[in-house]
């Protein structure tokens, strides 16, 4: 007599055979102790880690080690030792950034009132945050990537560039937040869309500068 | 069953409520999401990890990644399955990672690792089911874990460790074996 085979076995248990093959393994193990046997060991296995429970409470410090991440600007500890050049040079892209993006947002409010906009009225409750979610899909992973390399090569940027960049990746923060929110409000609003992705682009570039910087180093 | 389909809808409302207010940037809200939800995460990282320690960095990795990319959930899925599939890929890119940078120094693999555990698996003949999991290779305790206690499939298996579903199969197929020996010694 030919014995189930592993394959048979496990895709019994997982109710992963066709009917027929189901109605083959039973006939089976009608007639065969051993492979009844074994069906009813995976079976039980099967049984038992489904009822593990699933879920585990988490010591309380998580949560608190959470709020303090959220509330950190940017994960970057301060490094021992002062370089000049690196801030000066962080400090004219900051600057530089800045006027590149008040152009493009001044850019886009010519177009938005040269250009008809969208009817205003109607839109979907659950449609509104469309607006916002599509140009935050495109900045949110390269954003958060440039965060997580930076933070592997913290201990090279010194403690004024690091400050400096924290500063105005918190006025950046909130302009972002308060373009967000009156798209929210208003999502056919172009000028608001461009300026919520003014306000990513110039978060990607400051993170992306002081990238470079480490990366020269 | 009409009762607990109501209850589990309006716990999804529930859910869906403090994620829309999460999206305005509300933390309070936030905060009840992870009221809510910090222990199934907890549960997922600390099995798949093995470690507790570890499992603690990516729970909290989770979270902190999930606030920033809440702005990019639409609501197509369960905000529930879309925080345990950012909590598993934390782990399984750690592992990653960890596991290239072990290979260079240790060049361990699953059938090391298993045989060193087999050795030391249950001196006393019996031992339970969590330790069972913890012992594990890492590949087999992945596969175990997601399959026949988160629920995912084989292919959403692969997906997430960048294998084919036919040796996640396998690595389950694997893991069951191991799991029987050593609960029934």
């Amino acid at each position: 007599m030919n014995h189930i085979s592993d394959i048979q076995l496990n895709d019994y248990v997982d109710n992963d055979l066709s009917p027929d093959a189901r109605a083959a393994v039973q006939q089976h193990c009608a007639e065969c102790a051993e492979c009844a046997q074994r069906v009813e060991r995976l079976g039980s296995l099967r049984l038992r880690l489904a009822e593990l429970p699933r879920s585990i409470e988490p010591p309380p410090s998580i949560h608190a080690e959470i709020r303090a991440q959220l509330d950190a600007p940017l994960r970057i500890p301060v490094r021992r030792g002062v370089s000049r050049r690196t801030f000066a040079t962080a400090a004219v892209v900051l600057v530089a950034l800045s006027s590149a993006t008040t152009v493009m947002v001044m850019r886009s409010m010519r177009d938005d009132v040269a250009s008809p906009t969208l009817a205003r009225d109607n839109v979907p409750g659950d449609a509104r945050l469309i607006a916002v979610t599509e140009i935050e899909s495109r900045y949110i992973s390269a954003i958060d990537e440039l965060q997580r390399a930076l933070d592997a090569q913290r201990a090279l940027l010194a403690p004024e560039t690091i400050k400096l960049v924290e500063s105005n990746l918190e006025i950046i923060d909130r302009a972002v937040a308060e373009a967000r929110n009156a798209l929210l409000a208003d999502p056919s609003s172009a000028v608001l869309a461009d300026m919520l992705r003014a306000g990513y682009e110039r978060k990607l570039d400051v993170l992306r500068s002081a990238r470079a910087h480490t990366v020269q180093m | 069953m009409e009762g607990r389909t109501s209850a589990h809808t309006r716990e999804s409302e529930a859910l869906g409520t403090l994620v829309r207010s999460a999206q305005n940037g509300d933390r309070e809200a936030f905060d009840a999401l992870y009221a809510s939800t910090a222990g199934r995460v907890f549960a997922v990282c600390l099995r798949l990890c093995a470690d507790r320690v570890a499992a603690e960095r990516h729970t909290q990795d989770a979270f902190v990644t999930a606030w920033r990319r809440l702005g990019t959930f639409r609501g197509d899925s369960l905000f529930t399955s879309w925080l345990h599939r950012i909590a598993v890929n934390e782990v399984l890119q750690d592992r990653r990672a960890t596991g290239r940078r072990e290979a260079r120094v240790m060049s361990a693999d699953d059938d090391v690792l298993e045989s060193a555990f087999a050795r030391d698996a249950s001196p006393e003949g019996r031992i339970d089911l969590e330790r069972a999991i913890a012992m594990l290779p890492p590949g087999a305790r992945a596969a175990l874990v997601l399959h026949d206690i988160e629920g995912y499939t084989h292919k959403e298996i692969g997906d997430m460790t960048g294998v084919a579903a036919g040796t996640v199969k396998a690595q389950l197929h694997r893991a069951r074996q191991l799991m029987q020996k050593w609960l029934e010694a």
